[in-house]
């Protein structure tokens, strides 16, 4: 009686912790996942047809019976039962083509029934040329249907069954040609260009030991092919090189056959394509207040200033970056933000000698990007951080451009005799702070001018105050200087016999 | 209109062209003022002269006026002298005296009165001077062998070196003062100098090439924008900027004082309100500023306030705190 007593309330604790168990931990979830995990083994197997190393000996009277693709076919439909396949999207007819049927891409089916008089060639009963074998082998090739392609039973053995070689390989391939840009030699049929029709040591039957070395056989500068192929070479000695390029292979972009967009992209070129992978610039682009003119509103977007493939500079630019800058603004050009006209840079450069730093030297402080974002910002100018477009401005509380570079001791402190925080000084008297603390705070663009200037220290000839531009009329001094802008007369500082100016 | 009158306005509208062709008739005189013409009224203490001087009969001329004695001697060469005196508010006499030899030859007599808004003696001219135009084309072509009176500034760019200013020339003494205001000192004359005429003084249109508009608030207030929406909001504004006489308190060009006001703050507010500082000493007002020598605008805000008698909004955040340590300079 205990006995029996015992073993119920053993076999209820165990059933109960074996419910718990099962809700606790999910194992029905969990199983599924199984199965799923097991389906999709089972479906990468059979689709992986090109990864078989092995020699598969096969009798004759096996192979005529065995039909590969249609097994694999079968059980594909038969693990994707639930997912019935969209009925076939009708296209118009593609150019230079005679295929009776233009299908939604699938695999091909190589059916030796429909060769003439079915004979299969054995792998070791191949002519010489075939050995050894190489990693990858075409389907029929492999199973030995060498009559798919070849004309049987004729004294030259390399006979084809039809004269166009791109004909028979449309026999099988028949859903390349649905989009509205081909390549050249797909066009003109010339799928052994590419391809060999036997063998490969690369994927894809390819005739190279990689896709960008067989691009590069016609896209190159000394390439013998074709005057297009060569005018659209690739350049891979230069040290800048597209990412995709070096570490995939020109597929990640291009098509190799038939694509929608110009250029054999999936993408437009001009910027989707970018963007497609570059997310950080796409959001920058689309969603930032200011932008730049040349990516918003230029004919070729990106490509206005970056080539896809490989250059001399860094950021994969067409040039160095401030000529890339000043090909566009080498003259007055309007701006997006306000509609009025940008200054022209190239001639403010050339017309005064001295450059503000990051322009000057260019490998170590960064050039134009260094202040201003190409791709948009939301600061006026595009510039990387806030700043100011008035004469008067009080700095303090705003995070000034300037001050990312510039100490801020420069105007903070009101007395000071280091010259490496200012030099703008009468005895130990701060002019900086003179001028930018009191109650009307001039900003730093009243005196300096941010890009270049004929003058030491990036002073301007020229500040603008209410539409009127008033010279500063500053002249430089062994210890000090002298201004006279419209804002008072002439006033000399000297560090070292102070002039007394600010008592 | 009495006949004195029309004959003064004649004289008017003949203006300077007028002079320049009798003084070619009165040959005999050794001496000719050209400019200015008798009976001028002016409105600063500066005036050019001009004197067509017969070099021959004439070696030094002595310019008398009651600030002093201007001498200069002559030169060959020239038949047209100009030159710059100084003068008082209120009647001025100009004696020319022209000498050969230390033997005074001819003598020439001119009378000007300088009218100033803020001095309540001198705001009210007598009737007998009137104002008196240069800039006109006959004037300008007489002296265009000696000055260039065409208009060199580019709008809105102001000269780099102002000496180059064709206006400079003859007029630099309207900067000389301590204070200079920022389009004057410029010499960007035409931003404000315009040619055109204000409902204040639509009688002088056409008369010269460079009249200001008046009231000038317009001029003003094209750069002083914030100040004009400031003012604007309050409820009581001062007379002068009701009406738009700013320059009646300020002068446009320079002055010794901040903020171009042409006389000290207390002496410019007196000049109105004279009877404000005796009556404050005498009788007691609320006003415990008059009898300290406090400036009026301490309390008082000299253009416009939504409290009475213009006192001050809040206190001025002018001085600020300066209490900061100055490092040692070293001795060597």
């Amino acid at each position: 009686m205990n006995k029996n007593v015992i073993q119920t309330v053993f076999l209820v604790l165990f059933m109960g912790s074996g419910i718990y168990f099962y809700q606790a931990y999910n194992v029905g979830e969990k199983l599924d996942r199984l199965v799923a995990i097991m389906g999709n083994i089972a479906h990468n197997l059979q689709h992986a047809k090109h990864a078989y190393e092995i020699d598969i000996n096969i009798s004759d009277d096996e192979l005529n019976e065995i039909n590969i693709t249609k097994i694999s076919k079968e059980m594909k439909s038969s693990l994707d039962k639930k997912k019935e396949k969209a009925p076939p999207v009708v296209r118009s007819a593609p150019i230079a083509i005679e295929a009776d049927e233009i299908r939604e891409e699938e695999h091909p089916v190589h059916n030796k029934a429909r060769a003439v008089k079915a004979k299969l060639v054995r792998l070791e009963d191949l002519p010489a040329k075939f050995k050894p074998l190489k990693k990858y082998l075409h389907e029929p090739f492999k199973m030995g249907a060498c009559q798919i392609c070849h004309v049987a039973n004729t004294n030259k053995p390399g006979d084809l069954v039809r004269k166009n070689i791109h004909e028979i390989c449309y026999e099988c391939h028949k859903t390349r040609y649905t989009k509205k840009f081909d390549h050249k030699p797909v066009k003109e049929g010339k799928c052994m260009d590419c391809h060999d029709p036997h063998q490969s040591d690369t994927k894809r039957l390819l005739k190279a030991d990689s896709v960008n070395n067989l691009c590069l056989k016609c896209h190159d500068k000394k390439s013998t092919f074709k005057d297009r192929a060569r005018k659209q070479f690739i350049n891979m000695k230069l040290p800048v090189k597209h990412k995709p390029i070096v570490k995939k292979s020109c597929l990640e972009c291009h098509d190799a056959h038939t694509a929608d967009h110009k250029m054999l992209l999936n993408l437009d070129a001009k910027m989707d394509l970018c963007l497609d992978c570059h997310d950080d610039i796409k959001e920058q682009i689309h969603d930032s207040k200011f932008k730049h003119g040349g990516v918003n509103n230029s004919k070729r977007r990106c490509l206005e200033c970056h080539n896809p493939h490989a250059t001399k500079h860094k950021k994969l630019l067409k040039k160095d970056q401030i000529s890339m800058c000043l090909t566009c603004h080498d003259k007055e050009v309007k701006s997006d933000e306000d509609g009025g006209m940008l200054m022209n840079m190239k001639k403010h450069l050339k017309e005064n000698p001295n450059w503000h730093g990051p322009i000057k030297d260019v490998a170590k402080e960064g050039g134009c990007v260094a202040c201003h974002d190409p791709h948009g910002s939301n600061n006026f100018s595009i510039l990387r951080k806030s700043f100011t477009k008035n004469f008067y401005d009080n700095f303090e509380n705003k995070e000034f451009f300037c001050f990312k570079c510039h100490e801020q001791k420069k105007v903070v402190e009101q007395y000071t005799i280091n010259d490496k925080i200012t030099k703008f000084r009468d005895g130990d008297v701060n002019l900086h702070y003179l001028h930018v603390n009191d109650r009307k705070g001039r900003s730093c663009r009243a005196c300096h001018d941010e890009h270049a200037s004929k003058y030491k220290h990036l002073i301007r000839d020229y500040t603008d105050f209410n539409g009127v531009k008033f010279p500063l009329r500053y002249i430089n001094a062994e210890d000090g200087g002298s201004c006279a802008p419209a804002c008072h007369k002439k006033f000399e500082y000297d560090r070292i016999n102070p002039k007394g100016i600010g008592r | 209109m009495n006949p004195l009158g029309l004959m003064m306005t004649v004289i008017l509208f003949l203006g300077m062209g007028w002079g320049h062709a009798s003084a070619e008739e009165e040959a005999t005189a050794p001496t000719t003022i050209v400019i200015p013409q008798d009976k001028a009224l002016l409105h600063e203490t500066t005036l050019n002269i001009v004197l067509k001087i017969d070099t021959k009969r004439v070696d030094q001329i002595q310019l008398w006026t009651s600030l002093g004695r201007k001498t200069f001697d002559l030169n060959a060469s020239k038949a047209y002298y100009c030159t710059s005196i100084s003068l008082r508010l209120g009647e001025n006499r100009l004696d020319v005296r022209s000498y050969k030899n230390n033997v005074l030859v001819s003598e020439q007599v001119r009378h000007f009165y300088v009218t100033s808004p803020i001095y309540q003696e001198f705001k009210y001219p007598p009737a007998k001077y009137q104002r008196q135009f240069f800039h006109t084309d006959a004037n300008e072509r007489a002296c265009k062998s000696c000055h260039d009176m065409s208009v060199n500034e580019i709008k809105g760019v102001a000269f780099i070196d102002v000496t180059k200013s064709n206006c400079y020339n003859c007029h630099h003494h309207i900067t000389r003062a301590k204070y200079g205001h920022a389009p004057a000192v410029n010499w960007l004359c035409t931003s404000c100098h315009n040619g055109e005429t204000g409902h204040d003084n639509h009688e002088y249109q056409g008369k010269s090439k460079y009249l200001v508009p008046e009231p000038v608030n317009k001029l003003c207030f094209r750069c002083h924008k914030k100040n004009f929406k400031l003012w604007k909001s309050y409820r009581y504004r001062h007379e002068p900027l009701d009406s738009g006489r700013c320059n009646k308190c300020h002068n446009s060009h320079a002055s010794a004082y901040k903020m171009f006001i042409r006389k000290p703050v207390n002496s410019i507010c007196m000049g109105c309100h004279k009877d404000k500082q005796t009556r404050a000493r005498l009788q007691g007002s609320k006003c415990e500023g008059a009898s300290t020598n406090k400036q009026c605008i301490a309390c008082h805000t000299p253009h416009a306030s939504s409290r009475e008698f213009f006192l001050k909004e809040t206190s001025s955040k002018k001085h600020h705190d300066r209490n900061v340590t100055r490092p040692r300079k070293d001795n060597s």
